[in-house]
């Protein structure tokens, strides 16, 4: 069996960092379940149902409103893609109108949360990340650090932060860096 | 009119420099002229100098719609080089690097040529190979170019990045010793004095709406201010070609976008060289009064706006520090942007158009100050003589229908991308 | 700084996007044997003081393209569409 490692496995040393007292900042890194795109074109609608009734879900959803289910979750990334958290296997919904792709390899999870968590993600995306703006169960896809995210509100100061593999690092940094003002803690994966 | 020399400025000196004269007069059009070159910015007010001095035509006018160099030659970073690689271009430019080493003199005006020299920075082998190519093209065709290796750079420029784990590790640089700097305001007013001094009319604060017609040739220009005939006329409008040459019925291979520049505070004399980034589009000098000069990449969207967003402020600074790490402590004093020319090769246009009546010189994207001088030189001769020089012949309008693009950057037709 | 409306993601920075090329050129039928359609098409630009439309790509949201009405002079930004319902 192979053993899939974190992209962030040399920046998460569990602790409390920065300035001392109760930490504004809780930072991780979770292991995702799988994730996977589905991606079609004008037929989307059609070509996606299978793969819905599949992870008992009803709708492809709202460009702003995560969907969730028993074992999965799922965002509507665009008019014709969709990004979904599941273990299960969905190579075989592929077709000629229809590209499945499995992303578990390519994006990793950072968890930011606590008190602090909404305004150091401010700091880092051009969004606005008010708590009457963006709602637990919200998501939406911008640039953090000059990276494509996608930022999915989990709680009233919990947030998931999908990033791709290759900058990881790089976004970890800059978020602790941002944060270590107000204290952070780093705990394992979850 | 004075000339200029160290006894007047003695002798005016002398008399509480209440009595040296105007530097070019503010005539009143005449109805007509042999020529009208739109645009007086460096290359219209150089074009009608040259075709004066070269070809004995005085009876010109420049007309500009603003306050004569107060266009791109008033917002440019001022980096004078002869090191372009493709046929068409390198011959062009040292042209004018010659008639820059001369120029005060022949203008009798101090345009404060510094040939203090370039580094264009490596940073991988593949550059350096790329720089290798270049500068044996330059030295084939006469052109000085040398080419430093890692520590020769670091010992002529100590206070770039030499980091073990630099983002961007310095591999080495071509250099060419006789580029430099020269002070833009100076060569619109030295180009503008000479001219005046040989009869040109500068006609300032006119705005060209429109052309005058007869049959299919242009025969002038309406103004903002009133019709002036004119045998031969010449856009000189860099930034605006198109919309001039719309006015023509002509649509060109241009693009217009801005391009920022800034400048620091004044600081004691640190970059006596120009310094341009391998890594990224950035360049960086240092002006006479101590503030460092620098620029980088274009905005990237079509502007007119004279004026450019925070985001490639951003991303022209964090080149500056990657490339000079100690810059991060002085202070932006200001910031401003031109319009460019970008046209679909990189390249310009010193040609005839399809109108009769009408020549085109523009499509200068960003590299226009350096070739202020030939620009005008080349321009006049196309214009007095109805035919390019050879130093022009490529910068046509239709080498794209012919597949003789003179692409640099190789990267197509894709204006922001050259 | 520029904000630009995406229809799928809202009002964002203009950092979100790549700017792709002038909107406003036909590509020609693919059978097109005449040069002067192709040099329009790829060369030649209208390049206006003024609006233009054009396509911007949301390279770190949605990622689609989109066609915007834009203001060259002031940035003044009009109507955003996605480019697929422009071309229908």
């Amino acid at each position: 069996m192979v053993e899939v490692r974190s992209p962030l496995r040399e920046r998460i040393t569990p602790g409390q960092f920065g300035a001392p007292g109760d930490a504004g900042v809780v930072l991780g890194n979770r292991t995702l379940a799988g994730l996977w795109q589905i991606a079609g074109w004008s037929d989307f609608d059609e070509a996606a149902d299978p793969v819905l009734q599949a992870l008992g879900l009803t709708a492809l959803g709202s460009y702003r409103q995560a969907q969730q289910a028993a074992g999965v979750r799922a965002w509507r990334t665009a008019p014709d893609r969709m990004l979904f958290e599941t273990p299960q296997d969905l190579t075989p919904f592929n077709s000629a109108a229809l590209a499945v792709l499995d992303l578990g390899h390519a994006r990793t999870c950072i968890t930011l949360s606590g008190p602090i968590a909404r305004d150091v993600l401010a700091q880092v995306i051009a969004v606005d990340t008010a708590p009457d703006v963006l709602k637990p169960g919200m998501f939406l896809q911008t640039g953090l650090h000059s990276v494509a995210v996608l930022v999915h509100c989990t709680g009233p100061d919990a947030f998931e932060i999908l990033v791709p593999v290759t900058w990881a690092e790089s976004v970890w940094d800059i978020l602790f860096e941002n944060a270590l003002p107000y204290g952070i803690a780093v705990r394992e994966a979850a | 009119m004075t000339h200029y020399s160290a006894f007047s400025v003695f002798r005016h000196a002398l008399r509480g420099n209440k009595t040296w004269g105007r530097a070019w007069r503010d005539p009143e059009p005449k109805a007509s002229y042999d020529v009208v070159i739109v645009g007086g910015g460096g290359h219209g007010l150089a074009t009608a100098y040259y075709l004066a001095k070269e070809h004995g035509i005085t009876n010109v006018a420049v007309i500009e719609k603003g306050w004569l160099g107060g266009g791109n030659t008033g917002r440019n970073t001022t980096i004078v080089r002869s090191n372009y690689m493709m046929p068409g271009n390198t011959m062009f430019y040292e042209r004018s690097m010659k008639l820059w080493e001369n120029l005060s003199q022949d203008l009798n005006y101090n345009v404060m040529i510094s040939q203090r020299g370039q580094y264009n920075l490596c940073h991988s082998p593949g550059q350096m190979d790329a720089a290798r190519r270049r500068g044996n093209v330059m030295r084939a065709n006469g052109i000085d170019a040398e080419l430093f290796d890692r520590a020769e750079v670091r010992r002529r420029l100590p206070y770039l990045d030499y980091t073990e784990n630099a983002r961007f590790p310095i591999h080495g640089a071509i250099y060419q010793s006789r580029a430099g700097t020269a002070r833009h305001d100076a060569v619109a007013w030295g180009f503008a004095r000479g001219a005046d001094r040989r009869g040109v009319d500068i006609l300032q604060q006119r705005e060209v709406t429109g052309y005058l017609w007869e049959g299919g040739r242009i025969v002038g220009v309406q103004t903002n201010r009133g019709d002036i005939r004119a045998g031969k006329v010449g856009l000189c409008v860099a930034g605006h070609s198109g919309h001039l040459a719309r006015m023509a019925g002509l649509r060109l291979p241009i693009e217009t976008h801005s391009l920022q520049a800034f400048v620091t505070e004044p600081y004691k004399p640190l970059v006596d060289t120009v310094i341009s980034f391998g890594a990224a589009h950035f360049y960086i000098s240092q002006s006479d009064k101590g503030g460092l000069v620098l620029g980088g990449d274009l905005d990237m969207y079509n502007s007119y706006a004279q004026r450019g967003g925070l985001p490639i402020v951003e991303h022209t600074l964090a080149s500056a520090k990657a490339l000079m790490p100690s810059v991060s402590r002085l202070k932006l004093l200001r910031h401003w942007a031109g319009v460019m020319d970008m046209s679909m090769d990189g390249s310009p246009f010193i040609a005839k158009t399809p109108v009769d009546g009408l020549y085109l010189n523009g499509g200068w994207c960003y590299g226009g100050f350096k070739a202020t001088p030939a620009s005008g030189w080349c321009f006049a001769h196309t214009i007095a003589r109805d035919a390019p020089h050879a130093d022009n012949a490529e910068f046509t309008l239709n080498r794209f229908e012919r597949g003789y693009q003179i692409d640099e950057k190789g990267m197509g037709p894709k204006p922001n991308a050259h | 700084m520029i904000r630009i409306n995406c229809p799928i993601c809202g009002l964002r920075s203009e950092t979100e996007f790549t700017y792709g090329e002038d909107a406003s050129v036909t590509r020609p039928a693919m059978d097109e044997s005449a040069a002067q359609p192709w040099l329009d098409y790829v060369f030649n630009r209208d390049n206006p003081r003024g609006w233009h439309r054009e396509y911007w790509h949301h390279a770190q949201g949605c990622r689609q393209w989109l066609v915007l009405e834009r203001n060259t002079l002031t940035h003044e930004i009009g109507t955003c569409r996605l480019a697929r319902e422009d071309a229908a």
